[in-house]
């Protein structure tokens, strides 16, 4: 067995608790403690989305899952910070803080493991990385979308009765809805 | 985008700059996303509001008036003066924390100045500075500090990121009602012609037209008959609205949406049909053709105004009474402002239901009763068929709109209407329902599309709940009973919870009233398929 898993599954929620603090320290001073503290997943949304959803990611990574066992919970992740105000870099730095804390954790092990071990490990966050990329490019996408769609949705019927929905009309069936007025 | 080297590149600082709250430096060009666009000119014109231009938060010059200064430390001492509530609500805060982490945006941002207690502070601070000895001689460390351009581009950029829902003051000890002071600090704002024109055009048509796009009344019935055909099409029952007929019994005022945009215009279907299976003698109008009142969001005065209209209509009509809508903010002007602001109205009689005979004494000075409250005591009274299998194909949750729940009280009226309409009804957990809802995320005018990012921020405490009934119940619909949330929530939906549409309570009604000469209904409002070949009018 791989040393250092072994060493981080002995270690697992330390880690995934050291990586939330890391992320949660992303957050404005003042709001960082509360996202930390609060444990109730209405009372605190963001707070409990990264703690439950970085502590999924892990058990996956330490139990050798694939991307698609850790898809939903990156995707909860990065969703929230996508419309955060975040460059995209500052967005999805969350995933390379996991070397940090597992290097905090288990550095005096990670000396010791084998080279290969640990760029492995390496490796796979880089994958994780790389997911983590397309989720958040998706949901960039989705945003302007959205905008747009709302434009069309917002005078529906006006559009529909002007025969300006003609064609989506006979393709598809009636749009699908996605936004209203401003009353 | 300027070279950068490899070290650069590679080294990101993970924490945010720390920055002391009172010296503020908005950059407004990094924060798109987040802001509303400012008024047309043109619509501050037809309105006579003060400073008409054309401008840009993103601008250094804002184009102030020269005394700007002044005219808002006058425009606070005579606010100060005539509402006690504002001072009570400034000197009363002892910053216990209670509220922070109540509002939606602060819960989907994590900014400090999105918790209530900080963004009334922002009022406060001025308030401190310009009206209080202990904030002229302490000053800063008083909690006091001068209004400066820059203080006042971030009233514009907090004031104009508060959804007014009121969420907040439901936690304050003290009662502060923090969406007052927001209302209090947009009416400052509009003195100095800072404003956002998903309001002020919404406004500037209301007063001109009597509705939030414009619709003129030739249009206005033309867009009811488009929608009387495609009722006719899913129903083969064709309705009969009449538009500014006088002497109706009742005047129906809904939210403009529900006549021309998605997907309120199911939720109107579903009205149009009720009223007719029950012969109800009412009236629509082409001038009080909006039951929303973006006065809200701008200044008292501009609330009377447009609530007036309504009022004059219904004397003009000679009707009883008004029925309203499926309308949020609506119901907080009635029930809160109407009467002192326009009342008493006396030309009108105490509301009665001419089909159950109820009278709704709650309504006795505003003259005006929420269309659920009408529709529950006629399912209470057994005046109505309904069959929910036709509801069958859907697993409903109930979203509190905001206005409704909090400033009126609708809390069980619109339960009872889905419980007896869906035979698969099911709530959010307890703290995110009832005096608790958490808003949509785009009321007060916020809900515009240039403010997407800062919508779903917002919007996320409201779909991490609806997500959670759709992972335990199954949930593929969010029903309110406001415009704005039909719109809003819809895209918040489809941002975070794909899988759950939104509708109005009263389309479901209509999915479920058996009605006599329809046709058999293999099909709901939407003409979505029902579930199970059900929906033969065996109701």
């Amino acid at each position: 067995m791989s040393s250092l898993l072994h060493a981080l599954r002995e270690k697992r929620a330390g880690l995934a608790q050291r990586w939330a603090e890391l992320v949660f320290a992303t957050y404005p001073a003042q709001s960082a403690p509360f996202l930390s503290r609060e444990k109730d997943r209405f009372r605190n949304p963001l707070g409990a989305t990264i703690r439950d959803e970085l502590a999924a990611i892990v058990d996956v990574l330490l139990d050798g899952g694939g991307a698609e066992a850790v898809a939903g919970p990156l995707d909860a992740i990065v969703r929230v910070r996508a419309v955060q105000g975040f460059s995209p870099a500052e967005a999805l730095g969350f995933v390379f803080q996991l070397k940090r804390a597992v290097a905090e954790l288990v550095g005096r092990d990670a000396a010791a493991a084998a080279a290969a071990e640990l760029l492995e490990l390496h490796a796979r966050i880089d994958e994780l990385a790389l997911q983590a990329f397309a989720i958040y490019v998706g949901c960039r996408e989705r945003i302007f979308e959205l905008r747009a769609r709302e434009a069309t949705a917002r005078t529906y019927s006006l559009l529909k009765r002007a025969g300006a929905l003609t064609q989506t009309d006979a393709a598809e069936g009636t749009p699908t809805p996605s936004g209203e007025g401003r009353s | 985008m300027p070279e950068k080297t490899r070290d650069e590149l590679v080294q990101i600082d993970f924490k945010p700059p720390e920055r002391e709250w009172m010296d503020p430096a908005i950059d407004f060009e990094a924060r798109r996303g987040t802001w509303s666009y400012p008024a047309a000119a043109k619509n501050l014109r037809y309105l006579g509001f003060p400073n008409p231009r054309e401008w840009s938060p993103t601008d250094e010059d804002w184009q102030l008036p020269e005394n700007w200064q002044q005219i808002i430390h006058d425009g606070l001492a005579e606010r100060l003066n005539k509402y006690r509530s504002l001072k009570l609500f400034l000197d009363v805060c002892v910053r216990c924390g209670a509220c922070a982490d109540k509002c939606h945006f602060y819960l989907g941002s994590g900014d400090p100045k999105n918790m209530p207690v900080l963004r009334a502070e922002l009022l406060r601070s001025v308030y401190r500075n310009d009206f209080t000895t202990a904030g002229r001689i302490l000053g800063r460390i008083g909690g006091a500090r001068k209004l400066t351009p820059a203080v006042l581009k971030e009233w514009f950029y907090y004031f104009y990121q508060c959804t007014e829902c009121r969420r907040c003051s439901v936690f304050c000890p003290y009662g502060i009602d923090t969406a007052e002071i927001t209302m209090l600090a947009r009416e400052l704002l509009n003195l100095v012609g800072l404003n956002i024109n998903w309001v002020i055009e919404p406004v500037a048509n209301c007063d001109r037209t009597g509705n939030h796009l414009g619709i003129q009344p030739h249009t206005f019935k033309d867009n009811i008959e488009f929608l009387v055909d495609e009722l006719e099409d899913a129903t083969g029952v064709r309705v009969d609205p009449s538009i500014n007929r006088k002497g109706a019994e009742l005047l129906f005022v809904v939210p403009s949406a529900d006549y021309f945009a998605e997907p309120g215009i199911y939720t109107f279907m579903g009205y149009l049909l009720l009223l007719h299976a029950l012969g109800v003698d009412y009236t629509l109008s082409a001038y009080a053709s909006e039951g929303g009142n973006f006065g809200l969001f701008t200044s008292h005065d501009t609330i009377k105004r447009l609530n007036y209209k309504i009022y004059h209509e219904a004397k003009r009509l000679g009707v009883k009474w008004i029925l309203g809508g499926e309308c949020g903010h609506m119901w907080r002007v009635i029930h809160q402002y109407m009467d002192t602001m326009n009342g008493p109205a006396d030309f009108l009689e105490p509301p009665v239901s001419p089909i159950t005979g109820t009278a709704f004494t709650n309504a006795a000075a505003t003259k005006m009763v929420h269309v659920c409250e009408f529709t529950a005591d006629l399912i209470k009274h057994g005046k109505l068929r309904l069959d929910p299998a036709r509801n069958d194909h859907l697993r409903v949750t109930f979203h509190d709109s905001c206005n409704p729940a909090r400033a009126m009280g609708i809390l069980e009226e619109p339960r009872y209407i889905l419980r007896s309409v869906v035979n698969n009804f099911f709530e959010m957990p307890e703290n995110t329902i009832r005096e608790q809802t958490f808003c949509c995320g785009g009321g007060a005018g916020l809900g515009n599309d240039e403010n997407m990012e800062m919508r779903l921020r917002g919007g996320l405490p409201r779909a991490n709940a609806v997500r959670f009934v759709h992972e335990k119940h199954g949930v593929n619909r969010l029903a309110c009973i406001c415009a704005i949330d039909r719109a809003v929530l819809t895209t918040l939906m489809e941002y975070w919870v794909p899988e759950v549409d939104v509708s109005g309570v009263h389309e479901l009604v209509g999915n479920a009233l058996a009605i006599d000469g329809e046709k058999p209904r293999n099909t709901d409002l939407r003409g979505r398929p029902l579930a199970g070949g059900k929906g033969d009018a065996d109701a």
